[in-house]
């Protein structure tokens, strides 16, 4: 085996781990500096100065601006409670209670980021305007037809990311760490 | 064989190190990014409301739909800077960003408790100089201390329904963004 050879066989494997590595832990790896709470992930260290190398790589690629600790913090859904991936063509059913918060939204996302389109031109749901059962837990129907109930229109691709954002919680002021859960996501019907 | 193992080592080593300088390269190749935006959007020491969050016409990524959003650009490297305003509704909250859209400082309308929003940006230096020649109503200050830098404010404000966004955009642009000049 030639020198040449042996340098290209260096140059491949420092190439593929080193892309393969950075792709991966960017793009999939954000699970390792989250709160995972069932399908629902969060960064409470995203785009502050405490944030991990990756968190901040992941928001220089989005671009998006995170929530302060005193606004509160948003909650991403890429799964079901399955952990099959979002499908924008399907129904989803949103099930269940938040950690407490003053308030909280739900809207849809486009995995680059962009909001979900729809003729409804309604794109979020919030903790004001639900119904919600006499226990306090609630059922939200996310698809594209209209629904009778909580619902959260979908349109767009077939891309999907639900963003939950708690305003005001005591998971960022520091008030409380209890033992909070997120609703479960659950698959209805695909076309 | 020997020697194609250390070579192989020797490429992992250097995939390693590829891996290291591309996750802390990344955020340094694009800083600007938000700032870019920003600055097409506001002036410095202007408040600007932004556009109702719709698909396909976000003036910055991932806003919350469900809120009204204003924005004001700024720098501390002469004064301090005072946002202030009266805001009301259910729910409001303030961010304070650096260049990169890293967060300093945030507030949210319970955080203040009662009475309007006066927001103080300064530098340990500017607030000496202040604390020398107050303001009458400096107690009401809510003071920030940050070193000097090109810096902007968000302020999200909850809109209880479609035609609640009026009034929200509305108390959003009475909002005052200005340097304290003493």
């Amino acid at each position: 085996m030639t020198i040449l050879t042996r340098f290209l066989i260096m140059m491949i494997v420092a190439i593929s781990l080193g892309a393969g590595a950075t792709y991966l832990m960017v793009d999939q790896g954000q699970r390792i500096s989250a709160i995972a709470m069932g399908p629902w992930f969060a960064w409470p260290n995203l785009g502050t100065p405490d944030g991990d190398p990756y968190s901040a790589a992941r928001q220089a690629r989005t671009g998006q601006l995170p929530l302060g600790a005193s606004e509160g913090i948003a909650f991403f859904a890429e799964t079901d409670s399955q952990n099959a991936p979002l499908d924008g063509t399907c129904t989803y059913v949103i099930d269940g209670q938040t950690p407490p918060a003053r308030l909280w939204t739900l809207a849809a996302y486009e995995a680059d980021g962009g909001l979900k389109n729809h003729e409804a031109d309604k794109y979020s749901l919030d903790s004001r305007e639900i119904v919600r059962r006499t226990d306090g837990s609630f059922e939200i129907t996310v698809s594209g037809k209209a629904r009778p109930g909580n619902w959260l229109p979908l349109g767009g691709r077939s891309s999907l990311v639900l963003v939950l954002r708690l305003y005001d919680t005591p998971l960022t002021t520091g008030s409380g760490q209890g033992n909070y859960s997120m609703p479960k996501v659950t698959r209805g019907a695909c076309p | 064989m020997i020697r194609l193992t250390l070579w192989i080592v020797a490429g992992l080593f250097l995939g390693t190190i590829i891996h290291i300088v591309a996750v802390i390269g990344l955020p340094a190749l694009s800083p600007d990014r938000i700032w870019t935006r920003v600055e097409a959007l506001a002036p410095n020491d202007t408040v600007v409301v932004l556009d109702a969050v719709k698909a396909d016409r976000e003036t910055l990524p991932m806003l919350d739909p469900a809120m009204e959003h204003a924005l004001c650009r700024f720098s501390n490297s002469k004064n301090a800077q005072l946002i202030s305003g009266s805001m009301d509704g259910v729910y409001w909250s303030l961010g304070l960003f650096n260049r990169r859209g890293e967060i300093l400082y945030s507030l949210n309308d319970r955080s203040i408790g009662e009475g309007p929003l006066k927001l103080a940006i300064s530098t340990q230096r500017q607030l000496l100089k202040l604390q020398e020649n107050p303001p009458e109503d400096i107690d009401e200050y809510v003071i920030v201390e940050v070193p000097e830098q090109e810096m902007f404010v968000l302020v999200r404000s909850f809109r209880t329904d479609p035609s609640a966004g009026t009034a929200v955009r509305k108390m959003l642009g009475e909002l005052s963004c200005l340097p304290i000049e003493r």
